[in-house]
């Protein structure tokens, strides 16, 4: 079950970043590196799964897509179209707060030219990671939602919460710097996993 | 020089030269990262793609065809201080061509065939 659940969880992340190495698997999963390399090495002997070792990387194989697809299908219909939608709208609420909110983290003036924020002013900083707090709160009773149909939303909320933590605890980068697990990283993750749930290409 | 594009200007980041790439699906991103070809201007139709995450280290500018300020692609893009132009309309003929990306203006990118 448990194994089960891991191998799912490591190809939607492979269906969603295209391309990921083992550390951004084991980042993105919650799976040590020793466990998560034998599931890789499991993937690549069923042909789900095939690495380019010169780039290090993990891509799915036609195979692997076509099993992501059913997957990604069967829980749609354990779900149901019209919940999923719900679940849906109700997260692009909170998107389109999020994407606002992580613009003024980088844009204190729109402009032209766009004033950037420098983060010379901890109390501007704080105003937004207090809202950030906020929102987290929501997104996190949603994912509960949705982590009781599919147990692999749950990775989401524990790496959502870890990027809260290391921000709040002054690592500045993790709101929204892409080299690391930053909490937009995962929302933008979060976002293309759920349209893929719903059987939707994103529209911007 | 001729003009074959524009689009909105997420900041005003100077001027870059490259080849005019279209990265519209995870093996085209692959294949980028898989070689060392000449310094590339990424062209895609989708700004909220986040199978362009991997290359985005790698290109000069990315020029969407979709795209807002607010989106995603321009959360990544200012992070990165990574020249972009959103919205844009580009000759399809450019594709695979040495361009100038001129981004000084406050709102406009111009593509230009070099």
């Amino acid at each position: 079950m448990q194994e089960e659940r891991n191998r799912n969880i490591l190809l939607m992340v492979l269906r969603v970043k295209g391309a990921a190495e083992v550390k951004d698997l084991c980042t993105a999963s919650r799976l040590g590196q020793t466990e998560c390399e034998n599931m890789m090495a499991s993937l690549v002997s069923d042909e789900l799964v095939r690495k380019n070792d010169r780039l290090k990387k993990y891509v799915l194989t036609d195979t692997g897509s076509k099993t992501v697809a059913a997957d990604v299908e069967t829980l749609r219909k354990e779900i149901g179209q019209s919940e999923l939608e719900e679940l849906y709208n109700r997260f692009m609420i909170l998107d389109a707060e999020f994407k606002h909110l992580a613009t003024g983290w980088q844009v204190r003036a729109p402009g032209p030219p766009p004033l950037f924020n420098d983060h010379s002013d901890p109390r501007y900083d704080q105003r937004i990671i207090n809202t950030l707090v906020r929102l987290h709160h929501r997104l996190r009773v949603l994912l509960e939602t949705i982590g009781k149909k599919s147990s692999r939303y749950n990775s989401y909320l524990a790496r959502f919460a870890d990027a809260l933590n290391r921000l709040s605890d002054g690592s500045l980068d993790y709101f929204t710097n892409p080299r690391v697990d930053s909490y937009h990283n995962i929302w933008f993750e979060l976002h293309e996993d759920l349209l893929c749930l719903l059987g939707r290409q994103r529209s911007e | 020089m001729r003009m074959v594009g524009s689009g909105e200007n997420l900041f005003p980041a100077g001027k870059v030269k490259g080849l005019l790439r279209r990265l519209d699906t995870p093996e085209q991103v692959l294949e980028l990262l898989d070689e060392d070809g000449p310094p590339v201007v990424a062209w895609t139709k989708f700004a909220g793609s986040t199978f362009l995450s991997p290359v985005m280290d790698k290109v000069l500018a990315i020029i969407t065809s979709t795209g807002t300020n607010k989106g995603h692609l321009a959360i990544v893009a200012r992070e990165l201080g990574l020249p972009c132009v959103l919205a844009a309309q580009v000759d399809e003929r450019a594709s695979g061509q040495e361009i100038l990306l001129d981004c000084t203006d406050e709102k406009t990118a111009r593509i230009y065939l070099l």
